[in-house]
């Protein structure tokens, strides 16, 4: 783990700008003390910044990863090169894993206008994955309306991209249901296993809720909580072109043993 | 529908004096501050960005795909947190070509994008299908045209190698209008046929397609089999959407104050028709436009009116440049495979693409001199790897081979860069 932390922080420092500023000096990282030495970095930082600060070299680029709300403004968008693409990618096959779902498994997104362009990332992802996948748009449609096109698909697991709430939606007769930064314990009491992504804009999807944690892949994200305010900090360990390291979010957690972590607040992403 | 009649059916010369040489002369006066790269064409073309914005058009060279390239880096640092969106598509020197976007392109293109589904007649009560097989973001983007039309169901359906299989759940979903691309309607064909036959009863009535050329025998035949009525969507990633057909079907209709079409060495076929290489001047996108981009596409433009009122003139795509193919919608070019193969053998050479259809699958045939024959895993290890082949090659959408051939096949013979024998 401390190699791929000072990978990370050697190279940030070397090639991004904004972590050059950042540090007065090129850090010495032996160990997770001289890591947590480390200035928490923030989304202000970013803003103060202009966008290329932020990454390691324009020609890298070959993706970007819509919000997860696509608001008129947000802060900068996810950049990705094709390593890191291929990154999510796997980090999202992991949450998959966690799932107690069969391959091949059918899939179903409700989503609406706001949220649309990043549910089309996961349903790109579940594509590729081979798990057979709709999406249906969300408008002025009652809930019994949405149920009858669910019912007309009869997924395996239902993905609520939307923030509008659908009555009963446990009732559908769905036996997984997915959200997005949504955890609801109506969803899960009623026979159906209920599942919540938690996720960040700027850096993509991260963990998954099983039972009554947060589990998240080790091998591609530091996290650990500010010890003053519990928020969660967040450092990419493979994210080479924008890379966040001690990246604090808008999220409280209670961090568990292992991979695990429980929230306890989730801000506005 | 025509949704803005003050534009679509507006007079042509007072359209061009009011409206699109004011948005070309500031699209020529914004590249000219921004870009390093238009900078240095009007300089060397001896263009001034303020002169009449018509003579500053016609002085201006054409574009080709390598050069938009080199607008990436400036669109880049122009847009920074206005960044939105990313669209690719394989590169002609290896790496994908980038077209970042703004928030005010994405408002734009789908103002642009909602007068062209509403010449498709859409109706609120109509259910529509988007059937592709991988990333769905252009359909979000349709989806949200059609939104601003009040059409309430639009399905995103996710097609999978198996498509007989995939297509199952289709039925039962009993979409009204169905848009995707013809390879794919090709090699779903018997599939849809089985469910959509005449005498089904279906309430399929129209099918939108876009990213490919559709012949007329296979339009004929859909139209005939399946009773529907057929519209064409036309676009590309570096020019967004571009137009689409009325219900007259005679022609594309080009929203030319948004997208400003010049020709190449232009023949005339009659007073209102003219024929020849398109190129593309977008004065409506923000962050990467393009002055007399030449997209492949050889059309003929009609300028006479239409019946269905809109006076904008209508193209019909006739060829393609020979440098490009398609594969489910996403556009190829030779000069990717030739800089892919070549890249590592430390030379250049020869090499010609045959397209052809097994068993429902593009198989993809690189012909190449023997003297590549010991490099041979290492030519499909190095295809294997190029971005937006991978997806399609461990799906099993296509399927790619090999052949070598005597060294003087090249040199002897008059050959095709690109033989294209998929029918659809």
């Amino acid at each position: 783990m401390i190699n791929l932390i000072k990978s990370i922080v050697d190279y940030a420092y070397d090639n991004v700008p904004l972590y050059r500023k950042l540090y007065s000096k090129k850090p010495n990282i032996d160990s997770i003390k001289d890591f947590k030495n480390l200035p928490y970095i923030g989304i202000s930082d970013f803003c103060a910044n202009m966008t290329i600060d932020s990454i390691s070299e324009v020609d890298d680029i070959i993706a970007i990863l819509p919000a997860i709300d696509n608001k008129a403004i947000f802060p900068f968008p996810r950049l990705e090169s094709a390593d890191d693409r291929d990154i999510r990618y796997r980090v999202f096959y992991y949450l998959l894993e966690q799932m107690d779902i069969d391959e091949g498994s059918t899939f179903t997104v409700i989503t609406d206008s706001k949220h649309a362009y990043f549910c089309g990332e996961l349903v790109n992802n579940l594509l590729f994955y081979q798990y057979p996948t709709t999406m249906l748009f969300l408008r002025d449609h009652t809930p019994d309306e949405m149920r009858q096109w669910v019912n007309k698909l009869k997924p395996d697991c239902l993905l609520l991209g939307t923030d509008r709430m659908i009555d009963n939606v446990a009732e559908w007769g769905v036996p997984n249901l997915l959200t997005i930064n949504r955890y609801d314990k109506n969803l899960s009491n009623k026979g159906v296993r209920h599942y919540d992504i938690y996720a960040i804009s700027e850096i993509s999807w991260i963990a998954i809720r099983i039972d009554s944690s947060y589990i998240y892949p080790e091998e591609f994200f530091y996290i650990e909580s500010d010890p003053k305010d519990d928020i969660l900090v967040l450092t990419t360990l493979e994210n080479y072109l924008q890379p966040f390291i001690r990246y604090k979010t808008p999220d409280k957690v209670k961090m568990l043993d292992g991979n695990r972590f429980q929230i306890t607040y989730i801000g506005e992403h | 529908m025509i949704l803005d009649p003050s534009l679509e059916c507006a007079d042509q010369k007072k359209l061009l004096d009011d409206l699109i040489k004011p948005r070309l002369s500031s699209l020529f006066i914004r590249v000219y501050d921004n870009f390093a790269y238009y900078r240095w064409k009007f300089n060397e073309a001896n263009v001034d960005p303020c002169v009449e914005p018509l003579d500053a058009l016609d002085k201006l060279p054409f574009m080709t795909k390598r050069d938009y390239m080199m607008l990436e880096r400036d669109a880049f640092l122009q847009a920074d947190r206005l960044l939105f969106y990313l669209e690719t598509t394989s590169g002609s020197t290896g790496r994908p070509k980038r077209r970042f976007q703004s928030l005010n392109d994405e408002i734009n293109e789908l103002r642009l994008a909602t007068r062209v589904f509403a010449g498709f007649d859409i109706s609120k009560d109509d259910v529509v299908l988007f059937m592709d097989v991988g990333n769905p973001s252009i359909y979000i983007w349709f989806a949200k045209a059609l939104e601003n039309l009040g059409v309430r169901n639009t399905i995103y359906y996710g097609i999978q190698s198996d498509f007989n299989e995939s297509l199952k759940g289709i039925i039962r979903l009993d979409p009204t209008v169905i848009c995707t691309i013809p390879s794919l309607l090709s090699r779903s064909y018997e599939g849809i046929l089985h469910m959509y036959g005449k005498s089904k009863g279906t309430s399929l009535r129209k099918i939108i397609y876009f990213g490919e050329k559709l012949s007329d025998g296979f339009r004929n035949r859909l139209q005939d089999e399946f009773n529907v009525e057929i519209f064409s969507h036309y676009g590309g990633t570096e020019v967004s959407t571009i137009g689409g057909e009325c219900t007259q079907h005679n022609g594309i209709h080009i929203y030319n104050d948004a997208n400003y079409p010049s020709l190449v060495d232009t023949k005339i076929i009659n007073e209102s028709t003219q024929e020849g290489e398109i190129a593309w001047t977008t004065t409506q996108i923000d962050i990467q436009p393009v002055i007399k981009y030449r997209i492949g596409d050889v059309v003929r433009i009609d300028y006479s009116a239409c019946p269905c009122g809109r006076t904008s003139p209508r193209i019909n795509v006739i060829g393609r440049t020979n440098d490009g193919f398609s594969l489910f919608g996403e556009k190829f070019y030779y000069d990717t495979f030739l800089d892919t193969i070549y890249s590592d053998l430390d030379e250049m050479g020869f090499m010609q693409i045959i397209l052809s259809t097994e068993q429902n699958r593009d198989r993809l045939s690189i012909i190449l001199p023997d003297k590549l024959k010991s490099n041979e895993k290492k030519i499909l290890d190095s295809l294997y790897h190029t971005n937006e082949l991978e997806y399609f090659l461990s799906e099993d959408f296509i399927q790619i081979e090999l052949k070598f051939v005597p060294n003087d096949y090249f040199v002897n013979r008059k050959i095709q860069s690109i033989v294209d024998q998929r029918v659809y």
